[in-house]
């Protein structure tokens, strides 16, 4: 138990904590008082967004290096940690939306992008290291908010966060950036920053 | 190399000392760090002695200008640091080497030497001379470009010291500058020390009692934010009572007068 | 200024990245077409329209420039520099000058090259050169530096490693709900705070023809708002007490106030008919055949297909004796009068043309302007644009007319997707039509093109049937 909570305070957990569930409060507030449909869509995917972006910073030590050169292994923990970011995710955004009492994203989707989302992060923190990560969720999600809807796949995939739950190309597409992310995440560690 | 020389440069010395402090009280956080110091220094290399927790990075980084004392007089090249408009001409002749040396890590050393150069707005055209004869005096210059993420902890230090003198400052105030140094450099260190103090103020602050005594023409033993002891090495040599700890002379001396002052104010500790 | 600290703050800063990065992107959205349905070349048509474009993309690319100055921003925090620095002489403004300039600088080349990689294609589709797009390239370069600039300085501000994602996530937010009150959403609503984001305002409906541009007003508006955040930016960066963060909030609220005063507050202010790029060039002699401006240079290869389809076309009662191409556009202007049926009216954007492809050959040409003369563009305004088999049905009865008219089977360029409904469907029609007798094809065929001209009817069931 201590050993988990050396870690989590490692890697920065409670101010992420805090920051995800500040930015969800108020994307979901903003939801509320926006109930313009071509808005509304697109506010609560962002909610999770955030999360992401800002738990992806937290996928890294403050120096990876020293934490490479540490005997445990750390394959286990990083998926662990890219699951209970996920997870964590999911439950903020369902915590919110069953204290306002309106249910914007179904539980399915919301799940679904949670996963890619974290997987997105995780892709990030192994490729640019994690004070950059978060520009994998972002552009992702600013490249689907600025795509207008279609039934064509290559638009389906771009915009999988925004796809109805049960859409095919947005599930396999979640399920290969959260897969992928989290494996090379894990097997590859954080990209190392100066 | 020929240079301008500016009439600041030339003018005579208008103050008998770099530094005077006078019942000076700083403050770190809420704890009153410095509390009551009066001190001068002159050209030479001050050590500044004592326990941990002593006060003494206050009281560099008070000089440093870091910090604004909370009362007293804290002077500079004669000048009171309260005065801000003075301030600006006073930072041009400092050197500084913190207790922890932030750095860019993506500047090469020769890049971040040049970068401080500027910030103390150094004349354009001795910059690149300049940098280069810092980098050789703390013996990087094989290192000079390549980026500071590679280099070692002692590396690093040895950075440090030379964006602090590379301005060639009237006051150079280095915080725990031997840390990490393996022994061939400390040595080479206590040299560059020597040189500096013929004609600069240097203060040194460190808890390692044996340089204080090879380089240092001065020294000042500060405990609990007050001034316990100055003089020379020699002196602080003298006070030592054989029976007190310590396996040198000199440290003897430390142990006896920190243990006198001590009980002067009741064994608070 | 120290020119070697510039450089050096060009080599070290993180804006090398962040111009890469908007290379990339933008590249990589405009010029492999991208998830909007727009023909490729919409970008690349016309100066003006590639500067509209790019612009659009900042909604994208805004918010990451905005979180990468918050890195840069958190640079001195980051590396432990705020003591030392605080012991240097420098003001701090001057500290900060090369790094604004590098980051800003490296912002600006960004958007440049891709706005040379536009350039370079523009100068080969259009011989029209007007200047009115280079205030609307700017504003751009000037929004993205802006964002650069704020970024910095709310990582000064706020030296949180959560920052530069919160800040990046919270513009995208912006953007979206300035999409949102975009007047597609709001038709009568202002929009002079959505024209505040830095696309042209209208993001789901970017300008998508050569002849609109974006109105002085709200290149000047956004001018005005954009300088205010750089100024903010800048303050921020410089300022050391909190006070002067404080007053970081003047230039924005100056720069605010300054825009929503200048920005129109209705779509049809917000843009500008380009009355240069729209105006008509007409080719010497008889039949006439007229182009706009902005597409002079194809004129040429249109004249001689463009009066062998006329005289194709000649046999019809009431045919066409001219061809001209449509120079109406369709963005918060009201719709002029639909064509006369003396005239063709060419949309060279449409699929007859290969959403704008250059060198056509003359067949493929005389074909586009046959298609072209069998329903003019009414069709799509009138008709729901995501009803596959309503698109179908016209295209397969545009394909009909022509196949008639040539006396074989002919088919027309489509949408892949419906192109097997087309197809079809034509077959079906072509044998019913082929079968009758000469006259009675060309009566059908006026009537299907009588039927278009008025957006009535379904035009198949005219073409088989002879009657609506």
């Amino acid at each position: 138990m201590r050993w988990t909570a050396l870690y989590l305070k490692s890697r920065r957990a409670p101010s992420t904590l805090v920051a995800v569930l500040v930015s969800g409060v108020a994307v979901w507030l903003l939801t509320r008082w926006f109930p313009d449909p071509t808005v509304g869509v697109k506010l609560p995917p962002l909610a999770l967004a955030v999360g992401a972006a800002v738990a992806a910073g937290g996928l890294a030590g403050a120096d990876p290096l020293l934490d490479r050169t540490a005997a445990i292994d750390w394959r286990t923990r990083r998926l662990a940690h890219v699951l209970v970011v996920a997870v964590v995710v999911v439950c903020v955004f369902q915590a919110i939306q069953a204290t306002g009492g309106a249910q914007v994203i179904p539980f399915p989707a919301a799940v679904r992008d949670a996963a890619g989302l974290a997987g997105l992060a995780a892709l990030g923190v192994a490729v640019v290291g994690a004070p950059l990560a978060w520009l994998f969720p972002v552009v992702w999600c600013a490249a689907a908010m600025m795509t207008p809807p279609s039934a064509n796949t290559a638009v389906q995939v771009i915009t999988w966060l925004l796809q109805p739950t049960g859409t095919t190309a947005a599930t396999i597409t979640a399920i290969v950036l959260g897969l992928g992310g989290a494996l090379g995440y894990a097997v590859r560690g954080p990209r190392p920053t100066a | 190399m020929v240079r301008m020389v500016g009439a600041d440069e030339v003018a005579p010395t208008r103050f008998a000392w770099q530094i005077r402090t006078e019942r000076l009280q700083v403050r770190a956080g809420r704890r009153l760090a410095v509390n009551g110091l009066t001190l001068s220094m002159g050209t030479g290399v001050h050590g500044v002695l004592g326990p941990n927790g002593a006060g003494k990075t206050t009281l560099i980084r008070a000089l440093a200008t870091v910090l604004r004392p909370d009362d007293g007089v804290l002077e500079l090249l004669g000048q009171s640091t309260s005065v801000r408009a003075g301030l600006r001409d006073l930072r041009r002749k400092l050197g500084y080497l913190p207790q922890s040396f932030g750095y860019y890590p993506r500047f090469t050393v020769r890049e971040f030497v040049e970068y401080m150069a500027w910030l103390k707005e150094m004349p354009k055209t001795d910059i690149a001379g300049a940098v280069q004869q810092a980098i050789e005096r703390v013996g990087l210059a094989n290192r000079a470009d390549e980026k500071m993420k590679t280099l070692s902890g002692g590396m690093l230090r040895r950075v440090g010291v030379a964006q602090a003198i590379v301005n060639d400052p009237a006051v150079l105030l280095l915080d725990e500058p031997t840390v990490g140094l393996d022994p061939a450099q400390r040595l080479q260190f206590r040299d560059l020390l020597r040189q500096v103090g013929t004609d600069t103020c240097v203060v040194v602050s460190t808890h390692l009692v044996e340089d204080v005594a090879a380089a240092c023409s001065d020294v000042l033993l500060v405990d609990e934010g007050r001034l316990v002891f100055q003089g020379t090495p020699e002196q602080l040599t003298e006070a030592g009572d054989d029976a007190a700890p310590g396996d040198s002379p000199t440290e003897r001396g430390y142990s006896t007068l920190l243990a006198a002052h001590h009980a002067q104010n009741g064994g608070s500790r | 200024m120290n020119g070697r600290i510039l450089r050096l703050e060009l080599r070290r800063t993180v804006g090398i990245g962040i111009a890469a990065i908007i290379i990339v992107l933008m590249i990589g959205l405009l010029y492999f077409h991208g998830p909007w349905e727009q023909p490729p070349t919409a970008w690349t048509d016309q100066w003006n329209s590639l500067a509209s474009w790019q612009r659009e993309l900042l909604t994208f690319l805004w918010p990451v420039a905005l979180g990468a100055g918050a890195l840069q921003g958190l640079r001195d925090s980051r590396s432990g520099m705020l003591e030392l620095l605080g012991t240097t002489s420098l003001p701090t403004r001057r500290r900060i000058s090369p790094t604004t300039l590098a980051i800003g600088g490296w912002l600006a080349v960004g958007y440049l090259v891709v706005l040379a990689v536009g350039a370079v294609q523009v100068a080969g589709n259009t011989s029209y050169f007007p200047l009115g797009w280079v205030p609307i390239a700017l504003v751009g370069i000037l929004a993205l530096i802006a964002a650069g600039l704020l970024g910095m300085g709310l990582g000064r501000l706020a030296p949180s490693r959560l920052t530069p994602p919160l800040v990046a996530v919270a513009a995208l937010i912006a953007m979206v709900v300035l999409a949102g009150i975009s007047p597609l959403a709001h038709p009568d609503g202002s929009m002079a705070v959505a024209l505040l984001a830095p696309g042209i305002g209208n993001l789901l409906d970017p300008i998508h023809d050569v002849f609109t541009t974006v109105a002085g007003s709200v290149t000047l508006g956004q001018a005005l708002w954009f300088a205010g955040l750089a100024v903010a930016g800048f303050v921020l960066l410089s300022a050391n007490r909190p006070l002067a963060r404080v007053a970081a909030a003047i230039p924005v609220v100056l720069g605010l106030v300054a825009a929503l005063l200048v920005l129109p507050s209705n779509l049809p202010a917000a843009y500008a008919r380009d009355d240069g790029a729209s105006a008509l060039v007409c080719a010497d002699g008889t039949p006439t055949v007229c182009v706009s401006r902005a597409h002079e240079n194809r004129l040429a290869a249109l004249v001689r297909p463009a009066r062998d389809a006329l005289r194709l076309l000649s046999v019809l009662p009431g045919a066409p004796t001219s061809v001209v191409e449509d120079t109406r556009t369709d963005q918060g202007f009201a719709r002029q009068p639909l064509p006369q049926a003396n005239e063709v009216v060419l949309n060279f954007d449409d699929e007859d043309f290969h959403h704008s492809q250059p060198n056509l050959s003359p067949d493929q040409l005389r074909l586009a302007v046959l298609a072209s003369a069998m329903a003019p563009t009414c069709v799509d305004a009138n008709t729901d644009e995501s009803d596959e088999t309503t698109t179908a049905r016209i295209r397969a009865a545009q394909a009909v007319a022509v196949s008639s008219l040539l006396g074989k089977p002919t088919s027309l360029p489509s949408y892949q997707y419906v192109q097997p409904q087309i197809n079809s469907l034509q077959q079906g029609a072509w044998q019913t039509l082929r079968g009758l007798p000469a006259d009675v094809q060309r009566a059908r065929v006026t009537a299907a093109r009588t039927a278009a001209l008025t957006c009535h009817g379904d035009l198949l069931t005219t073409l088989t049937t002879g009657s609506a």
